[in-house]
């Protein structure tokens, strides 16, 4: 009987630890074959991103007439090294620079526009009570499923009639009417913010003003990156809207530069690849700098990308 | 620093509910006024009234000298502590405490000299450059002081300031704050649901329910002088017992009998209650404070009638005190006012007043000294401090005193 039960105590008590230790790293092995793993995917998935952009680099190196489509295709630069082909895109053979100037005058004009109506539309819907502010509201979702093709045509022949065909002011002033979803966005997002600080503001004695402007506007930078980044992308990126209002060259963005670089025949690929190249490279820039704050924006507004 | 006066304000809600009926309430200057009850018994919503935050249906409010229905909230001069702090979380502790000054236009200097004498009032010199977020519930409720009083208002407002800290937290905030209210002598309401933070801090302590008012007295008449039924059982912890008993007359004594029980009314308490003796004969409502109960074997020259058998159902020992638990074979007592009281508990707290009603049985605490020997399952005698008897009328639930009036305010806000 007392062999019995001592036994198995003295057994097990030696590989008991053993078996801690073993079972130990084994939970480390696990973790390192599991971060290897990550690592792995996540690099492979980068080279399939970054293989196109290597190929447009190649691409935009070579001189004129070396052919660019070679048939197996070549995804980085070994051979040709011709730099000035960014110097001719931006000044000489086409005017990019003038091109980037010009987008940028229109992005920024729509982000201050978009920022400053939808917050405080935004602001008023979601924080102010008035009479009919729900019916106003449910109109202005509405409008969201107005397509913009059926505005373009009324549109364009407005912005004639009042002298503003051929100048920045059609693609911009717009921006400052408001747009819904944006307004949607923020409204969203501001209706969580407490009630409470409106009330400890008000006694503090600030007014409604103060209270959208100190209170609760600086609260709402998450939401109102997402708005400027999205405007930001839609506006570079935007190629009807210069085409229609946009007559001359001086006035041109890039969307329009690359569109004339592609020609039926002739198409200077290497020059086109140098373009686009330069077209990337501020959203790039953007993101690089708006990256934590615009994951945080996206994650807390409650929308994906 | 002002006398805030309440003129039948009266609150009805946009979707009829009527939070507040004709309040009338008037807290001194220089002191600090609590309201308290039950939730959803319209504190708060007076509390916002006052503030400015909401809209009166009926009534006048009066800060000072002058009425403020009609001034924003800014400019009634009057500070308020929120539940949750309502702390701005982008501004640093320096900027939420200062913001009221900068808006008013205050010059730089100057604010900072009171944000820095605020902040060394309340400890918070090493954390101005920090943030909401970084502090601790303590800290935070701090800040909120601070930002009520570096404006040196003529009164504050303090909505349920304690009620989100722990509990230890909680007792030396509360005499932080009675510390506070003291030195500035500003005209303080303090709402609370918590009866022991409105015994302990308030110089004058108004109990609400449904909107009404029950009655306004200090701290120490209240307990003793209870307006009515509800009053009695808010007030005191563990709650008043309440039985229902009969007054009967015996050899120039008064008794009262409940359960099969009787106690020998004293004289000199009979005395002091005229209107009691129109009871003869008659039911009435008995309230037994836990503290006026005690295990007889502790008690030396037991006098007859003074003392009930009872089964302990359980002993609670508190260090202490020992709280026991018995019952008695009698319905209790069931009124509007027990049922509010029961529901302030919890929901399962007014299924048990119907149940033990159904049952017959009531079940009551004694509050023994330590040294009593009384144990779960066992029987023992408990004596019941007479002097210490509360009588309410069963029809209106109001205290039976006579002369005393403390009942005035209460039974006109019930006609009302």
């Amino acid at each position: 009987m007392v062999q019995t039960t001592q036994a198995p105590e003295t057994v097990e008590r030696v590989p008991q630890t053993v078996r801690r230790r073993r079972r130990m790293s084994k939970y480390r092995v696990r973790r390192i074959a599991y971060k290897a793993s990550m690592y792995a995917l996540l690099l492979g998935l980068t080279a399939l991103i970054m293989l196109p952009v290597g190929w447009m680099l190649t691409a935009a190196l070579k001189p004129d007439l070396e052919p660019v489509f070679t048939p197996s295709p070549e995804w980085y630069p070994t051979k040709f090294w011709e730099w000035d082909n960014f110097r001719r895109v931006l000044t000489e053979d086409m005017p990019f620079l003038r091109y980037m100037v010009n987008t940028m005058i229109i992005v920024i004009g729509n982000i201050l526009g978009v920022l400053i109506s939808c917050s405080l539309v935004g602001f008023a819907f979601a924080r102010l009570r008035f009479r009919g502010s729900k019916v106003l509201f449910y109109i202005l979702i509405v409008t969201m499923l107005i397509p913009w093709q059926a505005l373009m045509v009324p549109q364009f022949l407005f912005f004639v009639k009042i002298g503003w065909y051929g100048t920045f002011l059609p693609l911009i002033v717009p921006s400052f009417g408001g747009t819904a979803f944006f307004i949607f966005l923020i409204r969203q997002y501001m209706r969580t913010i407490p009630r409470d600080l409106d009330d400890a503001a008000r006694v503090d004695g600030l007014n409604t003003w103060q209270i959208f402007w100190r209170i609760i506007l600086p609260l709402s930078t998450p939401v109102l990156t997402v708005c400027a980044v999205f405007t930001f992308l839609a506006s570079w990126n935007n190629l009807l809207g210069p085409l229609i209002y946009l007559d001359t060259e001086e006035k041109f963005t890039v969307a329009i530069g690359l569109a004339n670089l592609v020609t039926r025949a002739d198409t200077p690929w290497n020059l086109t690849m140098a373009a686009n190249l330069i077209t990337i490279l501020p959203t790039v820039i953007l993101y690089f700098f708006v990256q934590k704050r615009l994951i945080g924006g996206i994650a807390s507004v409650g929308l994906k990308g | 620093m002002a006398e805030i006066s309440l003129h039948g304000v009266t609150k009805v809600f946009a979707d009829g509910t009527q939070a507040v009926h004709a309040l009338d309430l008037s807290i001194p200057d220089g002191e600090l006024m609590v309201l308290v009850g039950p939730s959803g018994c319209g504190k708060t919503t007076v509390l916002r009234m006052v503030a400015g935050l909401e809209d009166m249906t009926d009534g006048e409010i009066w800060i000072g000298d002058r009425v403020v229905n009609e001034v924003p909230p800014g400019d009634r001069d009057v500070a308020m502590v929120f539940q949750n702090y309502a702390l701005y979380p982008h501004m640093t502790v320096y900027q939420n405490i200062g913001l009221s000054l900068k808006i008013r236009g205050m010059k730089r200097r100057e604010v900072a000299r009171r944000v820095h004498d605020a902040a060394k009032v309340l400890y918070l010199e090493e954390l101005l450059k920090k943030r909401p977020r970084e502090l601790s519930g303590g800290q935070r409720q701090r800040v909120a002081m601070g930002r009520a009083i570096v404006r040196e208002p003529q009164a504050f407002l303090m909505d349920e300031p304690l009620s989100n800290l722990d509990a230890k937290l909680r007792v030396q905030m509360r005499s932080e704050i009675l510390r506070l209210q003291r030195a500035l002598t500003t005209t303080t309401i303090y709402v609370t649901h918590d009866q022991t933070e409105a015994m302990t801090l308030g110089d004058l302590v108004a109990v609400m329910k449904g909107g009404m008012l029950q009655q306004v007295a200090s701290p120490g008449e209240l307990y003793t002088w209870p307006a009515n039924v509800f009053v009695g059982g808010f007030i005191g912890s563990p709650a008043m017992n309440l039985v229902m008993a009969t007054v009967s007359d015996e050899g120039g004594s008064m008794f009262v009998e409940f359960a099969g029980h009787r106690l020998r009314v004293p004289d000199e308490v009979v005395a002091a209650r005229p209107a009691l003796a129109e009871y003869r004969g008659r039911q009435l409502i008995l309230g037994i404070r836990p503290e006026a109960m005690e295990d007889a074997a502790l008690v030396s020259d037991l006098e007859p009638d003074s003392h009930i058998p009872a089964l302990i159902e359980l002993r609670e020992g508190m260090g202490s005190d020992v709280f026991l638990h018995f019952s008695l074979d009698t319905p209790p007592v069931v009124t509007e006012d027990t049922k509010a009281l029961a529901s302030d508990i919890d929901e399962k707290a007014v299924d048990e007043l119907q149940e033990q009603a159904s049952q017959r049985r009531t079940t009551l605490i004694a509050r023994a000294s330590p040294e009593t020997t009384a144990r779960a399952g066992g029987q023992t005698e408990i004596h019941i401090n007479a002097q210490k008897l509360y009588f309410f009328a069963p029809e209106t639930g109001l205290s039976i005193v006579g002369d005393r009036k403390p009942v005035s305010i209460a039974a006109d806000a019930r006609e009302a």
